[in-house]
C-alpha cells in the first residue's frame, strides 16, 4: 500500500465516521427535541386538528390501529413541523411542481382549485330535487346562480395542460336541463360572461389564496342578481372599507404552496346605512350586524362574513320593502347576502349541509316572496346535502 | 490517532452548527413568509362597531314596521296592563332566594311532614287579593264578549273532541300556521317545554329548556332566552315546582322574580305562561306534595295577572288518558290542542 492509497483510505474512513456521527446525532437531537417540543392540538397553518398521542389497548394494539395512529402522531407533532413543510415547498418550488391536493399554483401567484366531473348523475340528482321544489311553488319567483370558480374564468393563468375538466362544458349542460324544464317563475343568472369581462379590465374576482370569491367579485354577482329580481341596485351606494391586507386563505393550507402572496378582504358597507340584525337561529343566538370580528381576527379571515357557516340566519332589515328572500346557499353567498340587505326586510339563509329543519315549513310559514338557489359550481357539484333536504318529504310530528 | 478524533468531532460540531444554523434561516424565511397575518385595525374597528350596537333597539326599529303585517299583540282588553306595585318589586327581589341547585326530581317524594298541611287548606288565592284581578274568562261576568264566546266554543268542540279521543295531527297547514305565529317565540321551562320541541311542533330553535328545573333554576337559563332577544316569551313549567317550593307563595316570589328578570334582559318582551298541570289521579293518590299543584297553579294565575303577564288556562285539556306513564307529562294529544288553543288566543282571529 503506497503512502498515497493510506492516505486515501484514512480520507475515507474520516468520512464514514463523521457521516456515523451525524447520523447518531440527528437520531437522539431530533429524539430529544421531540420529548421536549410541546404538542399542538391545532395546526394554523393547514386548518385541521393534529394527532394526539394514542391510547394502547390490547385490542387496537392486535387490529393495528394503534400503530397507524402512533405514525400519523409521531409525524403530526414533528418538531417545528411548519418550518419543515415550509421547506418542503421551497424544494417543491425549486423542481417546478405546480400541483398539490387539488390545487394548482400558477405562474402568476394564482392558486386555482381543479374541477373533476367525477359524478354527474348526483348534480343532476340535486337538479332535479331543486326543480321539483321550486315547482310546487309556482307562484314564488326563484333565481338559481350558480357562481362559476377559478379554475373557469382564470383558465388561462393554469399550468397548459392541466388535466381538469371543463367547468363550462358542465354548466352549458346543466342551463340547458333547467332551461328543459321550462319553469315559468325561474330565472338562471349566468356570471361568466360578466366575470371574464371583469378580469379582463384587471378587476380581482377571486382570492389569490382562497377558494373564495372577492367582495368585488360578489358585488358583480349581486348586481347580475339584482338585475334579474328587478331591484334599483344601481342607485344604492357603497362604501368600501378594508378589513384584512394579509390575507392568505385555505387553498394555501390545503396545498401546503406557501408563498409571500397575500389578499386584501373589503367589506362593501350600504351608505347610507341600512341596519340590520342576524338571528343565528339554531344557536338561538341574535346579533347585530352581518360581521364577526372574531371571524375575522381567526384561523380563516373569510369568517368575517356571519362568523362561517350556520344552518340558518334570519336576517331582518330597516328596509321596508316587505319582501322576504329565502336562500340556500353555500360559503360563497356570505359575502353577497350584504348586497341584498337594503332590498330584503327579511333574508332567510339556509345551507344545506347543516341545515335539519322542514324546509317546506320554513318556506310556507315564513311569508317568503323570492327564492334564490346560490352555489360555487363546484360546491354545487359536489355537495349532495341539498337534494337531501329538498327531498325531505313531508313534515312529521 | 487522539488528535485524529479530535479533529473529526470538531468537523461534526461545525457540521451540526451549520445544519442548525440552516434551520434558523429557514425559520425566518417561514416566519416572513407565512406568519404575520394581522387585520387592519381600522376595518376591525368598523365591524366591532357594527357588533356593538344595540340589539333590542335595533329590533324595535326593524320590528316597527310590521306590526300592521303580522299582528303578534296579545289582546289586552281583559288583561291588566302591567303595573307591578312597588311593594312587590322589592320584595321580590329581596326575597328572592339563591337557588340551590336543583337535584329534586319530581318523582321523589318531598318531606310529608312539611307537605301534609297545605292539602288540607282550601285552595282559594292566599295572602293580600288583587285590586280587581280578574278571575278566568269563562267564569266571569254573565255578558260575554266575542273574544269568550269563541273560547267557550272552541273549548266545547275540543273537549267533545278529547273525550271521545279523537284529537287528529296538526295539518300540514295548521302546522304551518303555528311556526309563522311563533317565528319570533321562545317557549321558556322544564321538560313540559321540552316535549314541544321533542315532539316536533316546534323548531327546536325555538325551545329553551331546562329538564326538572324549578322556576329558580330557569332564572340561570334567562340569559340564553335574552341572547335571542325574542319578541314573546311563553313560560311552561311543571310540578317540579310543587316539591321544591315548600309554600305556593315561595313559588309565586319566584315566579316574580323570573318575570322581572326577564323584562330586564329582554326589553319590551311579551310574556304568557301556561297553567301549572296537576298530576294524574293514580299519581296523585300517592304524592301528597303534587295534589297541592292546584293550589300552585292558583296563586301563579293570580301573580300573572297582577304582573301583566298573560296566563293561559290549559287545565281543561287535560284528559287521565293523555298522560304518560309518569303521571307528569303529558303526550301529543294534549299538546295538539294545546297548540291550536294557543293558536286561537294569540292568533288575529280573536
Amino acid at each position: 500500500m503506497t503512502e498515497r492509497e493510506a492516505r486515501e483510505r484514512a480520507r475515507k474512513l474520516r468520512f464514514f465516521r463523521l457521516l456515523g456521527i451525524v447520523f447518531l446525532m440527528m437520531i437522539f437531537l431530533l429524539s430529544f427535541l421531540r420529548l421536549i417540543w410541546p404538542r399542538k392540538a391545532y395546526s394554523a397553518q393547514e386548518r385541521r386538528t393534529l394527532a394526539q398521542l394514542p391510547e394502547m389497548t390490547t385490542e387496537n394494539l392486535r387490529n393495528g390501529t394503534f400503530s397507524n395512529a402512533m405514525e400519523d402522531y409521531l409525524a403530526d407533532q414533528f418538531p417545528a413541523r411548519n418550518v419543515w413543510v415550509y421547506l418542503d415547498d421551497l424544494r417543491g418550488r425549486i423542481m417546478g411542481e405546480k400541483y398539490s391536493q387539488g390545487v394548482y399554483r400558477s405562474g402568476s401567484s394564482y392558486l386555482i382549485e381543479e374541477f373533476k366531473r367525477t359524478d354527474d348523475a348526483r348534480a343532476a340528482k340535486t337538479t332535479k330535487a331543486v326543480l321539483d321544489y321550486l315547482r310546487e311553488y309556482p307562484d314564488i319567483p326563484a333565481y338559481f346562480m350558480l357562481v362559476p370558480n377559478a379554475s373557469w374564468i382564470l383558465k388561462d393563468k393554469l399550468p397548459s395542460g392541466a388535466p381538469i375538466d371543463s367547468e363550462e362544458d358542465w354548466y352549458t349542460s346543466w342551463a340547458q336541463e333547467v332551461k328543459n324544464a321550462n319553469l315559468s317563475n325561474l330565472k338562471v343568472v349566468s356570471l361568466a360572461s360578466a366575470f371574464t369581462e371583469e378580469t379582463v379590465q384587471g378587476k380581482q374576482i377571486y382570492y389569490r389564496t382562497d377558494h373564495h370569491w372577492t367582495t368585488y367579485g360578489a358585488y358583480v354577482g349581486a348586481k347580475n342578481l339584482a338585475a334579474e329580481m328587478g331591484l334599483p341596485f344601481d342607485t344604492q351606494e357603497w362604501k368600501k372599507v378594508e378589513v384584512h391586507n394579509r390575507f392568505q386563505g385555505t387553498l394555501m393550507s390545503k396545498s401546503g404552496f406557501y408563498s409571500r402572496t397575500a389578499d386584501t378582504i373589503e367589506l362593501y358597507l350600504p351608505d347610507p346605512d341600512i341596519e340590520c340584525v342576524t338571528a343565528y337561529k339554531e344557536q338561538q343566538k341574535t346579533l347585530p350586524g352581518l360581521y364577526s370580528s372574531e371571524g375575522l381576527a381567526g384561523d380563516d379571515p373569510y369568517e368575517v362574513f356571519f362568523g362561517g357557516n350556520y344552518p340558518w340566519l334570519n336576517i331582518s332589515t330597516k328596509a321596508k320593502t316587505n319582501r322576504k328572500l329565502l336562500i340556500f346557499k353555500d360559503s360563497y353567498a356570505n359575502a353577497m347576502i350584504g348586497f341584498l340587505c337594503p332590498f330584503f326586510s327579511e333574508i332567510h339563509v339556509v345551507d344545506p349541509r347543516y341545515y335539519t329543519g322542514d324546509i317546506r315549513t320554513l318556506t310556507a310559514s315564513a311569508g317568503i316572496t323570492d327564492i334564490c338557489f346560490l352555489y360555487n359550481i363546484k360546491t354545487y357539484y359536489e355537495d349532495a346535502s341539498l337534494s337531501l333536504i329538498l327531498e325531505g318529504g313531508e313534515a312529521d310530528e | 490517532m487522539n488528535n485524529h478524533y479530535k479533529k473529526l468531532m470538531r468537523k461534526a460540531f461545525h457540521l451540526i452548527l451549520g445544519a442548525i444554523g440552516f434551520f434558523l434561516f429557514v425559520t425566518l424565511l417561514y416566519v416572513i413568509a407565512v406568519s404575520g397575518k394581522k387585520p387592519v385595525k381600522a376595518g376591525v374597528d368598523i365591524v366591532k362597531g357594527i357588533e356593538e350596537q344595540n340589539v333590542p333597539a335595533l329590533l324595535q326599529a326593524i320590528r316597527q314596521k310590521d306590526v300592521t303585517e303580522i299582528d303578534v299583540t296579545v289582546p289586552t282588553t281583559e288583561v291588566p296592563i302591567y303595573s307591578v306595585p312597588e311593594k312587590t318589586t322589592e320584595e321580590a327581589t329581596t326575597l328572592a332566594p339563591e337557588p340551590p341547585v336543583t337535584e329534586i326530581d319530581v318523582t321523589e317524594p318531598a318531606d310529608e311532614a312539611l307537605t301534609q298541611e297545605p292539602v288540607v287548606q282550601p285552595t282559594d288565592p292566599p295572602t293580600d287579593p288583587p285590586t280587581q284581578a280578574p278571575t278566568d274568562p269563562i267564569e266571569t261576568d254573565p255578558p260575554l264578549t266575542v273574544k269568550q264566546i269563541k273560547i267557550q266554543d272552541f273549548q266545547a268542540e275540543w273537549n267533545e273532541k278529547l273525550d271521545q279521543n279523537d284529537v287528529r295531527n296538526l295539518s300540514n297547514e295548521e302546522q304551518q300556521q303555528i311556526h309563522a305565529m311563533f317565528m319570533n317565540t321562545i317557549f321558556f321551562g322544564d321538560s313540559m317545554t321540552q316535549a314541544i320541541g321533542d315532539y316536533g311542533f316546534i323548531d327546536m330553535s325555538q325551545v329553551i329548556y331546562k329538564r326538572s328545573a324549578s322556576v329558580d333554576a330557569l332564572i340561570e337559563k334567562i340569559p340564553e332566552v335574552a341572547a335571542v332577544y325574542p319578541e314573546r316569551v311563553i313560560i311552561f313549567v311543571g310540578l317540579n315546582n310543587c316539591n321544591f317550593y315548600k309554600t305556593p307563595e315561595d313559588f309565586a316570589t319566584a315566579f316574580t322574580a323570573l318575570v322581572q328578570k326577564l323584562r330586564e334582559q329582554i326589553p319590551g318582551v311579551t310574556l304568557c305562561v301556561s297553567s301549572l298541570l296537576p298530576p294524574s289521579d293514580v299519581l296523585g293518590s300517592t304524592r301528597a306534595d303534587l295534589v297541592r299543584a292546584p293550589m300552585y297553579d292558583a296563586l301563579l294565575n293570580h301573580t300573572a295577572n297582577m304582573l301583566g303577564v298573560e296566563y293561559i288556562d290549559a287545565k281543561w285539556i287535560v284528559r287521565q288518558q293523555n298522560y304518560l306513564k309518569d303521571g307528569i307529562h303529558m303526550n301529543r294529544t294534549f299538546y295538539r290542542v294545546w297548540f291550536r288553543y294557543l293558536q286561537l288566543l294569540m292568533g288575529p282571529n280573536l
